[in-house]
């Protein structure tokens, strides 16, 4: 009886009640204030220390749990092997864990596209005994539950996370970032998470929310790793960072936050898991958004601020506070804080918040470096190249412009250049290219070249003034890529023919194409208005034909005029496409 | 069919924070026939708020030609409701206070909006 009673008490020797006697002692005040590093050195002393198997897992917190799985790795394969004659071992039988398989023969992009296509809920049983009378019967791997909704979505798993302490959120994600890097099965993190969260680890539909959570995850810091390490990959993993943070932070995951909390405080303290390495990738992300956050003038947060908030939130903007985020010391943890708030909206408002902060973070995030064909390294942005990206970046440009050469003549008398046709009559454009001043003279010609613009920029529209002319100018809306709103036009003193240049020019200065559509607004001038009385198509109009000129400047081609009546106003708009 | 405000608050303040600079010379746009002047056009006004201002600068331009509301050429009732209620919610825009055009101003005005071909 005595022994069984000894027994029955199991590790607490004494009897008393957990934790608070113990440690009021000197001993436990000491114990209590060991470093990680003394503790598992203990540990290591024992000779009879636990493998953990025996430790009563309801007496375990979420952390000790979601450690646990991870260091006896549960899941892992069973053999039972006898031996030959021989000496020769023989596998008689064997158990190969679903997730065994699964970190070992597929990526977890595959897990994740498998996930997207079937959406059935899936039930994960872990490894769990049953005692059915004498027997017993080990019940593993994972089932489809048809007909049976989730018990857990995506957005609640993300949530029950963003709940958390940031220490546990930082588990999370350091466990996140081992599994998908293949440290850890996926199936360890699945049963961590479900533990962290006290959801458990047989909840339907737990391993697609936590695949989801992940890929997010893992989003982040390949990023990072890869652009530290100046890996090419970094172009293509730029995007899926921005979408990733934007998707966590609406949780309430402080994924910055939770990192440093992890590396400052948390890691030298604890002996929770080891994810120093992967969530060093994350702050270090976090650390060159901030940096370059803080290396812009107020003005250029304002306007960044500014532009962004509208353009994601629309009227949500006010309630969110442009000024916030443009006053912010680091803008991650405004962000973070964005989110947190967004994350106790509708799911429209948290769409929107998270679109924003996958914008602010494309817009910030350091840029992966690359070799130019002459051997420089320079910054590669993913969308290089890509004709109509220029408004999802940044609305315009500004300082001076030195427009491209085009050849342009003057002749003698009206302040005019030559028309294409006029050029034609005079043995073509490549003729008069190829002729000397002298030679012009002699034929009563002159070259003209475009001036210099001065290029300004707010947070909606773009302008183009020439330097040494002050009526000369141009300004144009750009409410979404690929479209320009004309707005304003005048060539000063210019001479006449060079309207269509002027604007090419400027819309070429501020990379701002119109591949999709160019409004003129408002034409209420004199010659459009008798021409639309006369009947006239929009593209035989004198500004239709400017632009039309502009466009072809531009490699751009216009498919259809139309007019169109707004309000007060009658405008012409050109639908385009970019000639190839 | 006009809105309950012609501005959002944040092109409200903009426009407010505006000062009129006596000794600007305008710029004409030659696709609305109409002149307008640095210190009317704030920064960063967003493209509805500066729909309105081109609202106002054309109606401006029909009183520069010695015009009235009624010779607007699209829809004459929108534009004089629209400068009306611009006269309640910014009535210190710059733009209010150039009805009438200096000599120099009236001579470009009308050499500009007589070109055949400004482009």
């Amino acid at each position: 009886m005595s022994d069984q009673s000894e027994k029955g008490k199991g590790d607490r020797q004494s009897g008393a009640p957990a934790d608070k006697p113990v440690l009021n002692s000197p001993e436990g005040q000491q114990v209590r204030n060991a470093t990680g590093d003394q503790v598992e050195a203990i540990k290591a002393a024992n000779p009879n220390v636990s493998d953990g198997s025996v430790k009563n897992w309801a007496l375990m917190t979420k952390a000790e749990k979601f450690a646990h799985v991870e260091k006896t790795g549960q899941d892992r394969s069973l053999e039972l092997v006898d031996r030959e004659p021989s000496g020769k071992e023989v596998v008689v039988a064997a158990r190969q864990m679903v997730a065994d398989v699964e970190a070992k023969s597929q990526p977890a992009t595959t897990l994740q596209e498998l996930a997207e296509i079937d959406s059935r809920p899936i039930k994960d049983y872990g490894f769990g005994v049953e005692q059915h009378g004498q027997d017993k019967v080990i019940r593993t791997g994972v089932e489809y539950q048809v007909g049976q909704p989730p018990e857990v979505t995506e957005q609640n798993l993300f949530e029950r996370i963003g709940a958390l302490p940031l220490e546990q959120q930082a588990q999370v994600i350091g466990a996140g970032i081992k599994a998908y890097n293949a440290e850890l099965t996926h199936q360890q993190f699945r049963i961590g998470v479900g533990a962290i969260t006290g959801l458990g680890d047989g909840v339907v539909g737990l391993p697609q929310s936590a695949e989801s959570l992940g890929t997010s995850i893992i989003g982040v810091a390949q990023f990072g790793r890869d652009v530290m390490t100046n890996d090419p990959a970094a172009i293509d993993t730029a995007g899926k960072a921005g979408e990733s943070l934007g998707k966590l932070m609406v949780a309430g995951i402080h994924v910055f936050g939770a990192a440093d909390a992890y590396l400052g405080n948390l890691g030298a303290a604890t002996t929770v898991g080891d994810y120093g390495k992967g969530l060093r990738d994350v702050a270090w992300l976090g650390q060159q958004i901030n940096q370059r956050w803080e290396a812009m003038s107020p003005e250029e947060k304002t306007r960044l601020a500014t532009k962004l908030t509208v353009e994601n939130l629309g009227g949500l903007a006010v309630g969110f506070g442009a000024d916030r985020l443009a006053k912010s010391v680091k803008i991650t943890e405004a962000l973070e804080v964005l989110g947190t708030e967004a994350s106790a909206m509708g799911s429209g408002v948290r769409e929107k918040a998270s679109k924003l902060i996958s914008r602010m973070a494309d817009e910030l995030m350091p840029q992966p470096m690359g070799l130019t064909p002459d051997g420089r390294l320079m910054p590669i942005k993913n969308d290089t190249g890509k004709f109509d990206d220029f408004a999802a970046k940044m609305v315009g440009r500004s300082g001076e412009y030195f427009p491209e050469h085009k050849p342009m003549f003057l002749a003698p008398g009206p302040n005019k250049v030559l028309s294409e046709r006029e050029m034609e009559a005079f043995g073509g454009l490549k003729k008069l290219e190829a002729l000397s001043d002298g030679e012009l003279a002699s034929i009563g010609l002159r070259r003209y070249d475009m001036p210099k613009l001065n290029l300004q920029r707010d947070d909606f529209s773009i302008k183009a003034f020439v330097i040494g002319d002050t009526k000369a100018w141009v300004h144009a809306s750009l409410p979404k890529p690929g479209t320009v709103v004309l707005e304003h036009l005048d060539n000063g003193a210019m001479p006449s023919g060079t309207g269509g240049e002027l604007l090419a020019q400027a819309l070429k200065a501020h990379a701002a194409h119109p591949t999709e559509r160019v409004i003129l607004k408002n034409i209420v001038n004199k010659e459009s208005f008798q021409a639309i009385k006369a009947g006239a198509l929009p593209q035989d109009t004198h500004i239709a034909g400017c632009v039309t000129k502009a466009l072809r400047l531009l490699g751009i081609k216009p498919v259809s005029y139309r007019y169109e009546t707004v309000g007060d106003k009658v405008n012409i708009v050109i639908d385009t496409v970019v000639v190839r | 069919m006009l809105q309950k405000t012609l501005f959002i608050p944040r092109d409200l303040q903009l426009i407010e924070e505006l000062v009129l600079e006596p000794t600007l010379e305008p710029r004409f746009n030659a696709i609305s026939a109409y002149l307008v002047w640095d210190d009317e056009l704030p920064s960063g006004i967003t493209p509805d708020g500066l729909d309105v201002l081109s609202s106002l600068w054309t109606a401006r331009a029909l009183f520069h030609r010695g015009l009235t509301f009624s010779d607007h050429p699209v829809n004459p009732e929108y534009s004089r409701r629209v400068w009306e209620q611009a006269l309640k919610e910014i009535p210190s825009w710059p733009g209010f206070q150039r009805l009438q055009l200096s000599e120099a101003d009236q001579s470009y005005f009308e050499e500009m909006i007589g070109k055949e071909n400004p482009y």
